[in-house]
């Protein structure tokens, strides 16, 4: 044989070898992918997963669920395999980066279910979908046209929590504690015990509760009344100071202090004071304080560079969206206290900021103003050089 | 303490102090008299007693809502006068009223003392009594409320609560037509009625909820079909003529039937405006009538279901089936779909509330649907007259 046909057979048999690898690969697909032409390939669904984990943000996990069920809705209106003309929208609260990732989670879901999406005729059904906001929350609204009949499906979701902020200077992290059913005062997690579940002190205008944590949920033990003033109060302030140790704690509200040891509720005394004696630890929190914020103000244990940090709410009242904003307060004289790092925003005026107790840690209790609850918060400060 | 940090202390007690004074407070204070002025006249406190129309009927609601304990699911009150925030100190039928503060409200004692209500007033002598700071609180008509904030007044705007609609009252021809009823519906401008006589004070309605409430109004067109209610109207034989009925004492109610007479004239349609003196009631010849109807609560079941109530003895409308507990967005959008296609009752506009502030007022919310005047929240700084 010539070297120019041993080089022509070497070609033949590359071809022939690449022809059968092909063909093998194809035979590993489903049956149902190859059956009508529309379904894209295991491989472009594996990149396009990897694509969208990579870069999709779902606000929650409620949302992958309610997608799947919405896409189980078109389905019985156009059964897959068809061609959907596919057209999304957002006049929710939703932001553009939500809303790109619900529109590629949706767009996957589609495809997983051999449905094609096609800009162009001919298309067996139309699918319009909004993202939407009522009251309740978000309301995902499919209008599914197939010939001449159109069918809306309306699918809701709560909204969710606020998420944390960060950036340079002070980094401020809100984590939200607990929502209570009712108006809370102010709130204690005191350190755990070694072998004993997490417990939480909660202090309302007539009563300071004593919760356990079990199941990741806080569960009432124990409830110790406060005798009631008159006249009650329509917004009374209230800490729980366990500054002297748990043994030591004292719940107090205007006019009244309840001492005792708070590990042993049974222990706790309450009685009348004179609310002009009463310490609100050392002020940090009573008045409008810090530069021109003008909110409630509270020390932390916590220095940035030597500065020690002071976390401020903002200025407005009871009727708006609030922030915390850190400071760090300078030793040297005339340099005052600098905002540090960005503020984190809360739905709600926040109602109480206390020092924590350790560290750079506060809780803070904001009253949401879209759903009317309250919400008990830990606010965490750290240096971010 | 070491001597860094009790000078960090001292210096953070100076910039605090410094920074507290000639600034509004942020806590709220007790005291004060909170002086109203509205437009209704309110002859009687008493539920029992009926409204003689729509704006003493929510006036006498509202002020109801701050003398008993809490509203019911169902719009009716709970308790006895006086064991809400507020009871009645002085009342002056029709003209005055002044409400003192109830030491022993279970939900706190209101901020203010006292509130004076003024009734009657003229929209121009609200306005005026706000600027010259005779009022601290005062109703302001929503087509009023633009050019009031360019004049740099304090302008609180709810959401939009109030549904302004054509009700086709039940038995009386040519109502019991439906290409009647769809005729007039298609043939009105409510675009032109937001924009010119409310002076975009307000938005329009395709449906039986507001978009902030149900996340679904936008599915409704609100969009004005000159030629279908001219085709339609030319289906019909017999030459019928409707009668509008509007409360007489509704300057707003009045501009719309003028307007909704030119639409539908426009389209052939054979109408004519005519106030009646009793709102209440209408007159044997009215097929249609104007109507007011305020959301009981933000949740579109309870609005809907409430308004479906109200409605049905004028326009025939079955309330029952009764939407259930706990309704899904589907079944509400069904149920809106179902009442609107009859076209026995056609939204037009969404109306919010719209009250000017005076400089003292603090902690002022602007009311949601079902909530109230909020004056048992309401606190007065003191040096801002």
């Amino acid at each position: 044989m010539r070297p120019s046909h041993r080089i022509l057979s070497l070609l033949r048999l590359i071809f022939l070898l690449s022809f059968l690898v092909v063909e093998t690969r194809g035979g590993m697909l489903p049956r149902s992918v190859l059956a009508d032409g529309l379904q894209q390939t295991d491989a472009s669904v594996a990149v396009q997963t990897q694509r969208q984990s990579q870069t999709s943000n779902l606000p929650s996990i409620e949302w992958a669920d309610k997608l799947r069920e919405l896409v189980d809705k078109v389905a019985t209106v156009s059964p897959p395999p068809a061609r959907i003309e596919l057209m999304t929208s957002n006049i929710s609260s939703l932001s553009a980066d939500e809303f790109v990732a619900i529109d590629e989670r949706l767009k996957l879901n589609l495809t997983n279910r051999r449905f094609r999406i096609v800009a162009a005729e001919p298309v067996d059904a139309d699918l319009n979908v909004i993202f939407s906001e009522g009251v309740e929350g978000y309301v995902i609204v499919a209008k599914i046209r197939r010939d001449v009949a159109e069918q809306v499906f309306l699918l809701t979701l709560s909204k969710g929590a606020p998420s944390a902020r960060r950036n340079g200077g002070v980094v401020l992290d809100e984590n939200l504690n607990w929502e209570p059913s009712g108006k809370i005062l102010d709130f204690a997690l005191p350190p755990p015990s070694a072998g004993k579940d997490p417990t939480m002190i909660v202090l309302e205008a007539g009563r300071i509760m004593f919760y356990i944590r079990k199941n990741s949920q806080w569960q009432l033990g124990q409830s110790i009344t406060i005798p009631p003033l008159r006249p009650w109060l329509r917004a009374p302030r209230g800490h729980i100071d366990l500054s002297h140790g748990i043994g030591a704690g004292i719940a107090r509200i205007p006019g009244i202090d309840c001492k005792g040891d708070f590990g042993n509720p049974d222990t706790i005394q309450c009685g009348f004071v004179d609310p002009g004696t009463q310490s609100w630890n050392g002020e940090d929190a009573s008045a409008p304080k810090i530069s021109d914020l003008g909110g409630d103000s509270v020390k932390l244990s916590l220095e940035c560079d030597g500065r020690r940090v002071v976390l401020a709410t903002g200025k407005g009242d009871w009727t708006e969206t609030d922030v915390v904003q850190a400071y760090e307060v300078s030793s040297v004289n005339g340099q005052g206290a600098l905002a540090s790092g960005k503020p984190v925003a809360f739905d709600g005026p926040v109602t109480s900021l206390w020092w924590a107790g350790t560290g750079g840690v506060a809780n803070a209790v904001v009253q949401n103003l879209k759903t009317g609850n309250f919400e008990a918060y830990i606010v965490t400060a750290t240096c971010s050089h | 303490m070491s001597r860094r940090l009790a000078a960090t202390s001292l210096l953070l007690a100076l910039v605090l102090a410094a920074a507290g004074r000639g600034r509004p407070s942020r806590r709220p204070k007790y005291g004060g008299k909170l002086r109203v002025e509205i437009g209704a006249v309110v002859s009687s406190p008493d539920p029992a007693v009926a409204a003689a129309n729509s704006h003493e009927a929510f006036a006498k609601d509202e002020i109801a809502a701050l003398l008993y304990d809490h509203r019911n699911p169902d719009g009716t009150f709970a308790g006895v006068p006086g064991s809400g925030p507020f009871r009645i100190s002085e009342w002056e039928p029709g003209k005055r009223a002044v409400l003192a503060a109830n030491e022993n409200y279970r939900g706190g004692r209101p901020f203010v003392d006292s509130v004076e209500i003024q009734m009657g007033r003229t929209a121009r002598d609200r306005l005026l009594d706000l600027e010259l700071g005779k009022a601290d609180v005062a109703e302001i008509l929503p087509e009023e409320a633009r050019r009031a904030s360019e004049r740099g007044m304090r302008v609180s705007t709810s959401e939009p609560d109030e549904l302004l609609a054509v009700v086709f009252v039940s038995g009386r021809p040519p109502a019991e037509d439906a290409r009647v009823r769809e005729a007039l519906a298609r043939s009105i401008d409510r675009a032109a009625i937001v924009n010119f006589i409310l002076q975009k004070g307000g938005e329009p309605a395709g449906d039986l909820l507001p978009q902030w409430s149900s996340g679904t109004a936008f599915l409704f067109s609100t969009s004005r079909d000159a030629p279908a209610a001219k085709d339609l109207w030319a289906q019909i034989g017999g030459s019928p003529k409707i009668v509008l009925g509007y409360d007489a004492s509704d300057s707003l109610e009045q501009s719309v039937a003028e307007r909704i007479v030119v639409n539908a004239r426009e389209a052939g349609i054979v109408i004519s405006a005519e106030a009646n003196a009793n709102a209440a009631s209408s007159p044997a010849k009215d097929g249609a009538r104007l109507m007011r109807l305020w959301m009981i609560s933000p949740h579109p079941r309870e609005a809907l279901t409430d308004f479906v109530t109200a409605l049905d003895p004028i326009e025939g409308i079955d309330p029952a089936p009764l939407l259930p507990e706990g309704a899904s967005a589907q079944q509400i959008y069904e149920r809106e779909r179902e009442i609107l296609s009859s076209y026995r009752v056609v939204p037009l506009v969404w109306l919010p509330q719209v009250y000017g502030l005076g400089a003292r007022v603090r902690n002022w919310k602007a009311p949601t649907a079902g909530e109230g005047w909020p004056f048992t929240d309401v606190w007065l700084e003191e040096n801002s007259q």
